[in-house]
């Protein structure tokens, strides 16, 4: 359905990635400076690749060999940056039949009106964009660029200034009016939890490489690299010595993990899978249990990460704020901790 | 706080200065003064010339400096930054020598073999374009230079084509600052007086704007029409001022 494959030089930075996606929710995700807002940009035609193709479809936007490169206003793209979204000189309503007008469309009084709704912007038509909410802004702007049924819809995390809570209204309007009119879309995000409630697939962007791309749970729960595993919210990132069938060796410890593996240089297991005992368990069926002691702490809103040292051996897990004032953690206090056999992942150097 | 109120003393003592010569210019002048000025003829097509001739520069103006103020805006290269400098000139020479300068050109065997624009109205007009087109080019830089190119690539990916979305959407926000800019170039042309009569040779009922016309009758030693037509000039100026101040300041919408 959409099958990228480009390469752009720039001064200080290189962008040479491949990828395809089937579905019609996609996500190109990476940190901020990657190349996925470049990547993003080329698609809509901004500016052109170096070499390479971009199609969309059956259609080709961009060919190198094929001398194929589409004018912006004929690939049929809908392009919904974080800000400067609405034309401010325009009304809600002027803005969003812009595209109708500027293409002599005859406007879908259906369609305009089943999106109109959806979006909440039924009485906010005569405004200004200056006059709307931030989150109002980006309804209207989803609008614009749905009503002329885009090829495309390319969204460059257009909800990261938006309060946390129109956010989540925001992923299912876009959820909602993607599926129903069936429109393929991708989605530039830096933001772990807006990745995972918006994509069906991804690509793992790093600097200017495609690190993964799949659907989003093989993404999720197989991370081949240490750069891919931080990039996808594995704090811990444990250096391998050696592996003997299912069991791992890190300094002293012995990790066991599920399935006999060949070779290893990593594992990587999230925070949140790093199970805090109670000081008086039997640990004797347990599994790699670590005994260690709380060197520090980090307070999020509901949770508290715990960096436990024991040894040489780093591991962070993360409990609830209950437990850690249930339990009286604070630095200093030894802990015994567990890390789930599955799931715990194995990584290699590239 | 204490810095605003500081500064309020020099600011009144400005503002007084400025009052202080157009007041008692308007409390030097009578009524008849006036009255002999529009009846003067060559007073009359002082002011017919110079409106045509500023008509003319700013035209000019506005076809040559939105775009150049365009490009400044847009490109950062070495060449824009030169030109941006080359654009203050016109600004920081001295009229009278920007006429010595021209007379030059025209003098020159390479245009006085074409067309001879010294002493005509085709000369004045272009003495008063070179240095009002300047006005132009910096207030539409300045313009463009606050709208994100963005809003042309949006306008583009929802099918308007190069022109179009330049036109619906950059110049459109940049409407209000161009127009100011153009009529700033105006009322320059308007007021020019130095290239103009090097160029024009401020001829009587030819060549002569309304500056020149203000000349000769002081030098003539007809100082109260001199006066009344100074304050006229006075008059439209700041008609004109107060209209680029507050002529888009009712819209609804912030570019």
């Amino acid at each position: 359905m959409i099958d990228i494959n480009l390469k752009k030089w720039f001064s200080n930075f290189n962008i040479d990635v491949s990828f395809s996606f089937k579905q019609l929710r996609n996500v190109l995700f990476g940190v901020s400076g990657s190349g996925k807002s470049s990547i993003l940009k080329m698609i809509a035609g901004f500016f052109a690749p170096d070499s390479g193709y971009i199609k969309v479809g059956n259609k080709v936007f961009f060919d190198r060999d094929g001398k194929i490169n589409l004018p912006i206003f004929k690939r049929g793209v809908g392009y919904i940056p974080q800000e400067y979204t609405l034309f401010p000189h325009m009304t809600v309503g002027e803005n969003i039949l812009y595209g109708v007008r500027v293409r002599g469309l005859n406007l879908d009084r259906v369609r305009f009106n089943f999106l109109v709704e959806k979006a909440g912007l039924k009485g906010h038509l005569d405004l200004y964009p200056n006059e709307l909410s931030g989150g109002q802004r980006q309804r209207a702007s989803l609008v614009r660029s749905i009503i002329v049924s885009p090829n495309i819809l390319l969204l460059d995390e257009p909800f990261t200034a938006l309060d946390s809570s129109i956010r989540v209204e925001m992923y299912e309007l876009l959820t909602s009016i993607v599926d129903n009119l069936e429109i393929p879309t991708i989605y530039v995000s830096h933001n772990l939890e807006e990745v995972y409630e918006f994509a069906q697939e991804m690509a793992v962007i790093d600097n200017g490489v495609v690190l993964e791309c799949s659907d989003r749970d093989t993404v999720f729960s197989n991370p081949v690299n240490p750069k891919m595993a931080r990039l996808l919210g594995y704090k811990n990132v444990l250096k391998v010595d050696r592996v003997v069938g299912n069991r791992v060796f890190i300094d002293e410890h012995i990790i066991k993990v599920e399935k006999p593996v060949p070779q290893a240089d990593f594992l990587f297991i999230r925070a949140e899978d790093v199970l805090l005992l109670r000081r008086d368990t039997d640990i004797s069926d347990k599994e790699n249990v670590i005994e260690g002691k709380i060197v520090s702490m980090y307070s999020g809103v509901s949770s508290v990460c715990l960096k436990i040292k024991d040894g040489s051996l780093l591991v962070y897990a993360k409990v609830s704020k209950h437990v850690a004032k249930k339990k009286e953690l604070k630095v200093g206090c030894d802990v015994l901790v567990s890390l789930k056999k599955e799931a715990i992942r194995i990584g290699w150097m590239s | 706080m204490k810095l605003t109120k500081l500064s309020a003393l020099p600011t009144g003592i400005l503002v007084a200065f400025v009052l202080l010569v157009v007041v008692w210019g308007f409390c030097s002048a009578s009524p008849s003064d006036f009255l002999t000025l529009f009846k003067d003829k060559e007073f009359i097509s002082a002011v017919v010339f110079g409106l045509k001739t500023s008509f003319v520069a700013v035209l000019f103006s506005s076809i040559f400096g939105i775009p150049a103020g365009f490009l400044l805006a847009r490109n950062s290269g070495v060449l824009s930054k030169i030109s941006d400098v080359m654009f203050d000139l016109p600004i920081v020479i001295p009229p009278l020598v920007v006429g010595v300068l021209l007379l030059n050109v025209f003098n020159s065997s390479i245009v006085s073999d074409i067309y001879s624009f010294v002493f005509t109205f085709y000369g004045a007009s272009i003495a008063q374009f070179f240095v009002a087109f300047p006005f132009t080019v910096k207030s539409s830089k300045s313009a463009f230079e606050l709208i994100p190119p963005v809003y042309e690539r949006i306008a583009m990916t929802l099918g308007a084509g190069y022109f179009k979305s330049f036109f619906d959407t950059t110049f459109r926000l940049a409407f209000d600052s161009i127009v100011s800019g153009l009529i700033l170039s105006w009322l320059r042309s308007l007021g020019e007086f130095g290239a103009t009569l090097i160029v024009g040779g401020g001829i009587a009922y030819k060549t002569e704007n309304i500056p020149i016309n203000i000349y000769l009758k002081i030098t003539e030693g007809n100082f109260k029409e001199g006066l009344a037509a100074s304050l006229f000039v006075i008059a439209v100026v700041f008609v004109f001022v107060l209209l680029t101040k507050f002529l888009f300041k009712n819209r609804r919408f912030t570019p």
